[in-house]
């Protein structure tokens, strides 16, 4: 269903082209005329996407099937959140917690079933990059609020 | 010709050469990991290179750019699993040798065809980029703003995906995403919301980790259960050097190919696809007894030169012009900007010793390619790709997150790679097409300090991009491109309507 998915875009770019506009009115007139410019231009590109979807409704319907391709969502989302809990870890907890937290996360929950294994992968990892950077690269990696 | 000269000898030197030596190894590995490709490496190496002399950080991405391409065949042509999507084509006739027990010849004449496509590109990129930079140094704002308009528009006639709106669409994300920070001239802050961290803008190399290494691992997530590679038995390889009586009859296919590839890798946007699909299809037309697709070693040859031709050329828009061509340039220029260096004409008269090493080093590194290719072809492409898919993503987003955060010391910087990493994720959803997209970023900021400095020279006036002989040829080249792929797309649907 292509058409839908490009339908929904072209609605969605076409409110931001608006949103994009109304920001540029209150910018000075030399700031705002590029980004004013390629909001207009991105108002016209959604309307034409727009049609070219609707006109297309109807002509690709039967492809559902060969669009069924197996693709996992869950892994998708489990990475995310774990990208995100990162980010939230290193802040708090530092760099070795945050990447040894979340490489082990992200090895298990896309179903790794060696456990030992990939444990011990997760810490090579860690310490690997921790001594790559810190130690040969000079980079101060975060200690976390928790513990400087 | 004095600059090759400098280029050559500080290539030779330890450092460098030891850099272009793990460059090398690092692609070879990276190329064969199905997923994993150059732009990916290239994207988590950028912050390694961050604290290292600007050319031996040059000559670890260049090692790496020269190789991946051909680690990709290592699979395409044991597994039929492209390791990149440049060598797809490479497994229509790599595989049907496997299957015949002549897996060792087709990695052989893969391996001799990508490094003659390697070196005849590399030749190609020395003489014409200086040659190149030389008349870019005339130009002035107008003609300019003309140049990026030409780089964007070949890009986005030229991206398979979606269709011409929907890359038009891409490419004015990509330049609102280079207006936000602060405007150039004012100094007046745009959409920044309040933020200090996007007061310089979206830092370019954190948002390529993002594009690049975070949305692959998404992908590859996506499916990791039928992961492929780790469960097929890898075959065992035997003699891999092709018999020179072999290799005489393959020179002229793998020239012509090159130089397909050559060419095709100078022109913005056109990339690797392209030239594997046209070299194949040259091959077949040229050998109308072979049937090709059960194992022909043309048919092996033909698109590891084209796509190693490819490489090499793809830099000539880069380096001569400031403008990358593809994915791999723009990430160069990254890695070139963070040491303080800025690609383009003046790169050949300011940095010499920046420039030509970097293009010597194209031709350098099959000296490595070349040895080095064969020992992980016959050795390791096995124990490679038994690497299961879970623990490969763990690494990258390690390596990932690191990076993001090392190259300015600031956690800001890897939420940028996080939030780029979805919109990546969510473009190849929609089906919108990447190059114009980070093009686009690259050059935002380019076009619009250009476009502006040339209406305050024209007093306002538009018809100045018109006036000026170079930037009118040049929009008429951006608008050729831009239109021919829709008028052969038309053309094509009449076609089939008639029938």
């Amino acid at each position: 269903m292509d058409w839908k998915k490009d339908s929904y875009l072209a609605v969605f770019l076409l409110i931001l082209s608006g949103f994009i506009f109304y920001r540029t009115m209150e910018m000075p007139s030399a700031s705002a005329f590029f980004p004013e410019l390629l909001s207009i231009l991105l108002a016209v590109l959604s309307v034409l996407l727009l049609i070219s979807s609707i006109r297309k409704r109807g002509t690709e319907a039967d492809n559902e099937q060969a669009a069924k391709e197996e693709k996992l969502v869950l892994p998708v989302v489990l990475i995310i959140a774990s990208l995100i809990l990162y980010g939230i870890l290193l802040q708090y907890f530092g760099f070795i917690i945050a990447t040894l937290v979340v490489v082990n996360f992200v090895i298990f929950a896309t179903g790794y079933k060696k456990y030992i294994k990939g444990f011990l992968i997760a810490c090579t990892t860690t310490s690997v990059i921790f001594v790559v950077f810190q130690l040969l690269l000079n980079v101060r990696l975060p200690a976390g609020v928790f513990f400087s | 010709m004095e600059g090759a000269l400098i280029g050559l000898q500080q290539v030779f030197e330890l450092g460098n050469l030891l850099a272009l030596f793990l460059g090398v190894l690092c692609g070879l590995v990276a190329g064969t990991l199905p997923g994993i490709n150059a732009n990916i490496t290239i994207a988590i190496l950028i912050p390694i290179t961050f604290g290292m002399d600007p050319q031996v950080a040059i000559m670890l991405l260049v090692g790496v750019y020269c190789a991946s391409c051909f680690g990709g065949s290592f699979p395409a042509i044991l597994l039929r699993i492209p390791g990149t999507a440049s060598s797809v084509v490479t497994t229509f006739d790599g595989f049907p040798m496997t299957q015949r027990g002549e897996g060792g010849k087709a990695l052989g004449i893969s391996t001799v065809a990508s490094v003659m496509g390697g070196i005849i590109s590399g030749i190609i990129l020395l003489t014409l980029a200086p040659f190149l930079a030389e008349q870019a140094l005339k130009f002035g704002p107008a003609e300019y703003f003309a140049l990026t308009i030409l780089g964007l528009s070949t890009v986005v006639g030229m991206s398979k995906e979606g269709g011409l709106v929907k890359n038009l669409i891409s490419m004015v994300i990509g330049l609102l995403i280079a207006t936000i920070g602060m405007g150039p001239q004012t100094g007046y802050p745009r959409f920044t919301f309040g933020s200090t961290n996007l007061l310089d803008g979206i830092s370019l190399i954190p948002l390529l980790i993002g594009l690049f290494g975070i949305s692959a691992v998404l992908e590859i997530a996506q499916t990791a259960k039928k992961d492929q590679a780790s469960s097929k038995k890898v075959p065992k390889v035997s003699r891999i050097l092709p018999e020179f009586k072999l290799f005489k009859r393959l020179v002229p296919t793998i020239s012509i190919s090159a130089l397909i590839g050559s060419f095709i890798g100078v022109i913005p946007g056109a990339g690797m696809i392209m030239a594997i699909y046209i070299a194949y299809d040259q091959a077949v037309r040229r050998f109308k007894d072979k049937k090709f697709g059960t194992g022909v070693p043309e048919g092996v040859a033909a698109p590891e030169a084209a796509n190693n031709a490819v490489v090499g050329s793809s830099m000539v828009p880069l380096l001569s012009l400031g403008i990358p061509g593809n994915s791999a340039s723009a990430l160069f220029l990254g890695a070139l900007m963070i040491q303080g260096l800025r690609p383009g004409p003046e790169l050949f008269t300011d940095h010499p010793d920046v420039a030509y090493p970097l293009i010597i080093g194209f031709l350098v590194a099959y000296i490595f390619v070349f040895p080095l290719g064969i020992l992980v072809a016959k050795f390791l492409s096995g124990t490679i790709l038994k690497i299961p898919a879970n623990i490969l993503n763990g690494i990258v987003i390690a390596l990932c997150m690191t990076g993001a955060f090392a190259i300015r010391n600031n956690i800001f910087d890897v939420w940028v790679a996080i939030a780029f990493g979805v919109l990546g994720f969510i473009f190849h959803k929609l089906q919108l097409s990447y190059s114009p997209l980070i093009l686009a970023i690259v050059l935002g900021s380019m076009i619009e300090v250009n476009l502006q400095q040339s209406l305050v020279l024209s007093d306002g006036s538009w018809l100045i991009f018109l006036q000026k002989p170079i930037s009118l040829v040049l929009l008429i080249a951006s608008l050729f491109f831009l239109v021919t792929p829709l008028l052969t797309k038309i053309r094509h649907t009449q076609k089939m309507r008639s029938n």
